[in-house]
């Protein structure tokens, strides 16, 4: 009991469930139990017209269809005609009013409204026999309709009850009446349920006052009684279903045996109760649904769960209101320990009525709107959804409404009595069974080959999907298919394959489109051949594939093309590794006859071998015919573990071709290449051409590949060569077998001494092929030398060679090549080589000289560092143009470094000033940097030095100087200060880039004015001089070189196209403008006249002589800025009179001048206007000004007292009249006399 | 190697943390500019007129990464076709592929895709793949938009890039990209396996492969 309390706390959190006896059960005062009625009593009827609307919508539910699309036909729906036809003919006959309630065993019983019960048999043979009529028309009249029927377990006995509470007692076996039992619950109310329990002498009725009673029948000296005690009273909220538990007979020893379990339903809880040995509580569950038309439903399923080798049965108990289930399971750990264990909650999305379990994996729901729908328990995904609402369901409202008495029921329970319909929908051996109007349904779970019958109808496709579900054992509620999981494979693919030879077959000709393009129809078969191909594949059944399905496909060419080419794409993912030989033969040959053979030989290269049946098919054949190399050297190895005889036929053909001497045709240039690559294949013994080999396999290939490469003969090349492989691959291509072998050697097979000793023995042949055969061009020698050089320099290789060839071979790496990749290749080789040490000390000079023939710096940089002669280092670098930049990094290294000798350092610096010019020309500024950081003082040595290279010169010291504007931080060097450094520089830049030298004579404040300014006329750079000049307060020089650079400008201007010299000829007069303005303050009038004047008649001479185009426009444009800017500087009459004086303006069209007028009055009365404003303002300040002074002059002022501050003597009583008086503005007043004596 | 961008300058003196060596092959239609990506990268040189390559050339470049010297060992394949069928001795067992294109021309993006199927089918699993658009300098002509090859490299999970061997853009790049991409401790083992000896030797070497790491080669 106390287990039972924690279950209920911890996990559900019930508290008003904590007594665990029923009579306190029955006496406790819960409130909670009321809730429903009083909301009741609160809610209209609209409320609930709301909830069954809301629930209307919710059972709407398109994902049920969907779903039961992809399970089939779960559930069938069946009418018993004859039982069906009898009951309404019974009905007719016999004035038995409506059916109301049904209850199945091996019998069924249809109670009616007139108080009869009708029985039929309910054999598997499904006759469906009417047995008896058991009642009559009179004790309908007295009890009421019959509104509850029980069978017991072995159908001997019928418990009938009325709707005004009797009960009666039938033996079925003859239809006698045993009991009628009227006292066995408080009259005026009806039975809603009676149950056996599985002992015959108990059974369970609860009334629709909703009080619960138990029923034991005694047989005392022949005389049948009952006695009926109360296990539950209605007072305490009204149980309205009840369900007991039957276990199976066969189980014999089970715990739960002779405890008579016993399931209730109130409005609110689920309570669970054991009947004997006492009535115990055993589980209390609270329903938290609250809308009230929602009945309590229960249901009971036996289980059997495997555990510790022991088959166990447990009960599961579902119950549920609404939309919500649940799944309890009993479980019994001996006498007193009965625990309900939570399975699962399931939530749907409609309201339920009733329900039902098909087998302990699926169940049966009944919605609000009469549909059925099947779930799946586990999953809980619904599987199909049917609907039954043509069948009138029966319902038992006027039993819950208790009309036959007066309906004196409570409100709940009229409202639950709404959607009552326990008695129509009753289960039985797997079987639910539906009691309408006029029909009685059966519905059971379809086995599942009847499922794929049903889906067959919808497509074969369908079917075959089921299938698979069916055979992964993925599929709901599978009924007929046996337990042991092979022999459910089997039978299921059987089926599946039944279907899909019948799917090819309707393929081939229902289906099939009869009329249509070709591509239409090969579409059409691309569509089919998949599926079987997948359906066999899935099965593991490919023999059917290429027997039954494959005859079938062969009949008509066309499907036949199709189904060979659907192949494909499995064998080359692999998913198909086996053909059988007879499909593989027409493989081939449609692939000929079609001629895609490189899909042929790709596909022979994923295909098992074994499954090729190679001598009868003759894939080899066609192979030699068409080839087909990769597949010929691939079947072979895989095949017959033959890895030398394509070789060497393969060799034969390649030689055959080499021997004529032509150049090699493209298949056999492929066939070579080939057969390198499948050399490399094997050297490194991995399969060809992609893959895995065994280990074992592996190591004997790799073996054996070396040792027939370097074989002197071999009988099946018909050659005299000796090595004949070797020499057939370097006369196919050289550089292309040493490259195999380069790659080769890298595996770790050709490693450690082992290793190394065949490494050795392969270029002792290789030497002895190339170098003692005449034939080989001097590259592939070349090639040959490369690759040994590669070899020797490879770290920690031993591989020998002998003086003279170790000669020949640096000299022939040092041969200049006009090949840029191959002299790269040559001269990596050599540092390679140099770094391994390989070349000795004596032989360095002629090395030396070697590389600096064919210009291999990186080599001359190697030797040289190895020497130490790092200035020798460094002229490599400065000569390699791939290296320029570094050269100065090296330097700047060398010097700083402490490694390095001070005579070293030395012998470096003068090679640095040997080659300054060539850094120059590299980079000037990090010259100077190199320079001025590490040969302190020497730039005036490099610039005597430079004398007869002036632009290098320049190029160096404008590294100088520019460096100094780009970093602000940087430190200028001291000869950046010198003067004749700076002159030079500027003479320099006179002559080589003269654009900068104004800027520089700008900034440069180390430069001596004079020599400045003497360069600059040398050079006759007119800015430079200008500026210069102007400096100097030479104003007039320096503007009359600008105005005479201005004029030559405009000069050109009317010569040529004038665009091109506009711009130009604007800014040279702007230089003049500028210094003009720049200058006029500090001049005097007359000075300043002349140079005005002077400019203008430079800008207005070209208008003279110029024709009236619209050349005259610029002219115009530049007089008039002239003119603009003269402004300010010169007084206007004079500008105007200089204007009317000038010849252009002269010839007295006032047209001409017209503009340039216009502008001067546009100024003037600009600048009148401004004067006015001026005025205004001024004026307007100084009249407010004064206007203050006045209105302060004028203001009153009050005395604050009557006394003078200082005589304190009133200054009203005033006997002289004349005395005056000061008053301050603060309203102090003084005698005037009195102030003045202060 | 002027603009070896990325790739610090190795201390002078103590010694490089790991040395690992991997195989890189290039792949790619012919004239799509293999070879001068890879002069490019080894010697920093463009020639205009590039013969074609005869054969694969071989040549090694070493890079260094933070705490690695990754020393490449290229072979650079001919791309005319008749040479393809040479390709998968060059790629079996390959640790990186460059496999590049042409972006003025949209047959050799096709090709590359091709080859970059043949590396996912047939390489080594865990090669690693770069896909490389030459000829970037000539973009006035492109065939080959950038984002498509973009696109592509994500779906596929190549590294990108658009280069120029002539310009020498993104050349270095690509190459230390796949450098930092590739493992470095099992390969760097095996490497270390290779030259048992390395100690002495690269004291030794310092001069020269060292250098040539710095960008003196």
């Amino acid at each position: 009991m106390e287990d039972f309390e924690e279950f209920d706390d911890n996990d559900f959190d019930i508290p008003e469930v904590s007594v665990p006896t029923l009579e306190s059960i029955l006496n406790e005062s819960d409130e909670a139990e009321e809730d429903p009625l009083t909301f009741l009593n609160e809610t209209k009827l609209n409320v609930l017209k709301n909830w069954e609307t809301s629930s209307i919508t919710s059972s709407d539910s398109k994902k049920d269809k969907s779903t039961s699309l992809n399970h089939g036909e779960v559930l069938v729906v069946q009418k018993m005609e004859s039982l069906s036809r009898q009951m309404v003919s019974a009905v007719d006959r016999v004035n038995a009013g409506r059916p109301t309630s049904l209850a199945v065993s091996n019998l069924i019983a249809i109670g009616t409204t007139r108080g009869l019960v009708i029985l039929f048999g309910n054999l598997p043979d499904s006759s469906q026999a009417l047995k008896y009529c058991l009642g009559s028309i009179q004790i309908g009249s007295k009890y009421g309709s019959v509104t509850a029927l029980t069978f017991n377990t072995d159908t001997t006995r019928l418990l009938v009850g009325y709707a005004k509470g009797e009960i009666l007692m039938y033996d079925v076996t003859n239809g006698k009446l045993l009991r009628t039992i009227t006292d066995a619950h408080p009259p005026g109310s009806a039975v809603l349920h009676i149950k056996f329990t599985d002992d015959p002498t108990l059974a369970v009725c609860n009334d629709s006052g909703g009080s619960v009673f138990e029923l034991n029948f005694r047989r005392l000296m022949g005389v049948r009684s009952c006695e009926s005690r109360c296990l539950f009273s209605g007072s305490r909220g009204e149980v309205c279903a009840i369900s007991t538990l039957h276990l199976n007979k066969n189980i014999a020893d089970h715990p739960l045996r002779d405890r008579h379990m016993l399931a209730m339903g109130t409005l609110t809880k689920i309570l669970v109760v054991v009947l004997r040995p006492q009535i115990k509580i055993v589980f209390a569950h609270r329903l938290t649904q609250t809308n009230p038309t929602c009945v309590p439903m229960l249901a009971w399923q036996l289980t059997v769960c495997h555990s510790e080798g022991m088959r166990l049965i447990e009960p599961v108990l579902l119950f549920g209101r609404g939309d919500v289930l649940y799944f309890f399971q009993v479980k019994c750990d001996g006498w007193d320990a009965i625990n309900f264990v939570h399975l699962r909650t399931m939530n749907i999305t409609y309201k339920l009525i009733n329900m039902a379990w098909l087998n302990s994996r699926t169940i049966l729901l009944l919605d609000v709107r009469e549909n059925l729908h099947v779930v799946d328990v586990d999953s809980q995904t619904g599987l199909q959804t049917k609907s039954i609402d043509h069948t009138k369901l029966i319902y038992s409202s006027s039993a819950f409404k208790s009309l036959a008495n007066g309906g004196n029921v409570s409100q709940a329970l009229a409202v639950i009595g709404e959607h009552a319909c326990y008695h129509s929908m009753v289960q039985h051996n797997g079987k639910v069974y539906f009691l309408g109007e006029e029909s009685v349904l059966a519905s059971n779970i379809t086995t599942w080959r009847k499922r794929i019958d049903f889906a067959l109808e919808r497509g074969h496709k369908h079917a075959l999907d089921l299938a698979l579900m069916f055979y992964d054992n993925s599929a709901k509620a599978v009924v007929g298919l046996p337990a042991d999981p092979e022999q459910q494979k089997n039978l299921v693919s059987d089926v599946l394959l039944d279907v899909l030879v019948e799917f090819v077959d309707l393929s081939m000709t229902k289906l099939c489109p009869d009329s249509g393009k070709l591509q239409v129809l090969i579409s059409f078969y691309r569509n089919v051949v998949p599926v079987c191909v997948n359906h066999c594949l899935h099965i593991g059944r490919v023999d059917v594939l290429f027997g039954r399905i494959y005859e079938r496909f062969r009949v008509d060419c066309i499907a036949h093309g199709a189904f060979l080419e659907c192949l494909e794409p499995y064998i080359m993912n692999d998913k198909l590794q086996t053909i059988s030989p007879e499909v593989m033969q027409d493989f081939v040959a449609h692939y000929q006859a079609k001629g895609m053979l490189s899909s042929v030989e790709s596909c022979l290269l994923h295909l098992d071998v074994s499954s090729l049946d190679l001598h009868q098919t003759q894939v080899l054949h066609l192979c030699w015919a068409h080839g087909l190399y990769d597949a010929i050297i691939s079947i072979h190895n895989r095949g017959m573990k033959d890895y030398f005889g394509p070789l060497f036929e393969l060799l034969s053909i390649l030689q055959a071709a080499l021997s004529t001497g032509a150049p090699l045709s493209e298949k056999m240039t492929t066939l070579g290449n080939k057969l390198l690559v499948y050399v490399s294949c094997c050297l490194a013994g991995v399969a060809y051409p992609h893959g895995l080999l065994d280990d074992e396999t592996s190591t004997s290939v790799k073996n054996q590949m070396f040792e027939t490469l370097i074989h002197p003969s071999i009988s099946e090349l018909k050659t005299h060569q000796l090595y004949p492989i070797i020499h057939i691959f370097l006369r196919f291509s050289t550089k292309e077998f040493l490259n195999v072998l380069s790659l080769s050697i890298s595996e770790p097979h050709f490693q450690g001494r082992e290793g190394f000793s065949k490494v050795q023995n392969f270029v002792d042949v290789l030497l002895q092929v190339m170098l003692e055969s005449q034939g080989f061009r001097p590259d592939q020698i070349g090639c040959l030398f490369t690759f040994l050089a590669r070899l020797s320099a490879r770290q920690n290789s031993q591989i020998h060679l002998n003086e003279t060839l170790k000669h020949q071979v640096l000299e022939f790496l040092t041969t200049p090549s006009d090949h840029a990749t191959d002299h790269e290749e040559r001269q990596q080789a050599l540092v390679d080589l140099l770094q391994c040490g390989f070349i000795e000390e004596s032989y360095t000079p002629r090395l030396v000289h070697l590389a600096g023939q064919a210009s291999f710096f990186r080599v001359l940089r190697f030797l040289h560092t190895q020497q130490r002669k790092f200035d020798l280092v460094f002229v490599a670098y400065v000569q390699d143009p791939a290296q320029t930049d570094n050269t100065f990094t090296y330097v700047e290294d060398v010097l700083t470094s402490p490694q390095y000798t001070e005579q070293e350092k030395q012998m470096l610096k003068v090679k640095v000033l040997e080659h300054i010019k060539d850094l120059i020309n590299i980079n000037g500024k990090k010259s100077v940097n190199l320079v001025t950081n590490l040969l302190q003082g020497t730039i005036q040595t490099i610039a005597a030095k430079l004398h007869d290279e002036p632009f290098v010169l320049y190029t160096f010291l404008r590294g100088l100087f520019i460096n100094r504007d780009d970093d602000v931080t940087y430190e200028a060097p001291a000869a950046s200060t010198d003067p004749d450094t700076c002159e030079l520089y500027l003479s320099l830049m006179c002559q080589f880039g003269r654009a900068e030298v104004l800027q520089f004579v700008q900034d440069c404040e180390y430069c001596r004015p004079h020599k400045a300014l003497e360069i600059v006329r040398r050079y006759r750079v007119d800015e430079a001089t200008a500026f210069l000049l102007e400096k100097s307060g030479d104003i007039s020089a320096a503007f009359n070189i600008l105005l005479n650079a201005a004029h030559e400008k405009i000069k050109l201007l009317s010569e040529d196209d004038e665009s091109l010299h506009q711009d130009d000829a604007m800014s040279a007069v702007d230089d003049v403008i500028r210094l003009c303005q720049r200058n006029s303050r500090k001049l005097q009038e007359k000075q300043r006249e002349k140079l005005w004047f002077s400019l203008l008649d430079v800008v207005l001479k070209p208008q003279h002589n110029m024709d009236m185009s619209e050349d005259k426009e610029v002219a115009k444009q530049l007089a008039q800025r002239v003119l603009t800017s003269m402004i300010g500087h010169m007084t206007l009459p004079a500008v105007l009179q200089k204007i009317i004086q000038d010849p252009a303006y002269k010839s007295g069209k006032f047209g001409e001048i017209r503009n340039l007028l216009l502008g001067m009055l546009e100024t003037y009365q600009y600048e009148r206007t401004l004067l006015n404003t001026t005025l205004n303002l001024l004026g307007r300040d100084r009249h407010r000004s004064l206007a203050s002074l006045h209105k302060n002059v004028v203001h009153g002022v009050a005395p604050k007292s009557q006394f003078c501050l200082i005589c304190a003597k009133s200054v009203l009583n005033n006997q002289q009249k004349t005395e005056n008086l000061i008053i301050f503005r603060y309203g102090n007043v003084y005698h005037e006399n009195c102030l003045n004596k202060e | 190697m002027a603009t070896r961008t990325g790739a610090p300058r190795p201390a002078n003196s103590g010694t490089q943390g790991k040395i690992c060596q991997f195989k890189l092959v290039l792949l790619g239609e012919s004239a799509v500019g293999k070879s001068s990506l890879v002069l490019r990268f080894v010697k920093g040189q463009f020639h205009e007129y590039q013969e074609s390559t005869i054969g694969a050339a071989f040549l090694t470049q070493t890079v260094c990464l933070q705490d690695t010297t990754v020393k490449f060992e290229i072979w650079d394949t001919a791309g005319q076709e008749r040479y393809h069928s040479l390709a998968p001795m060059y790629y079996r067992g390959a640790q990186a592929a460059i496999v590049v294109y042409d972006i003025t021309n949209q047959d050799t993006f096709a090709r590359a895709k091709t080859w970059v199927k043949e590396l996912q089918r047939q390489a080594s699993p865990n090669i690693v793949i770069a896909l490389a658009g030459n000829k970037a300098d000539l973009s006035n002509k492109r065939m080959v938009e950038h984002d498509d090859a973009v696109s592509y490299a994500e779906e596929n999970g190549l590294l990108f890039m658009e280069t120029s061997a002539k310009t020498a853009m993104h050349v270095n790049d690509i190459f230390l990209a796949i450098a930092e991409k590739l493992p470095k401790n099992e390969a760097g083992a095996s490497a270390n396996r290779q030259s048992a000896g390395v100690g002495l030797t690269a004291t030794d070497n310092r001069e020269g492969s060292g250098k040539s790491c710095c960008g003196s080669n």
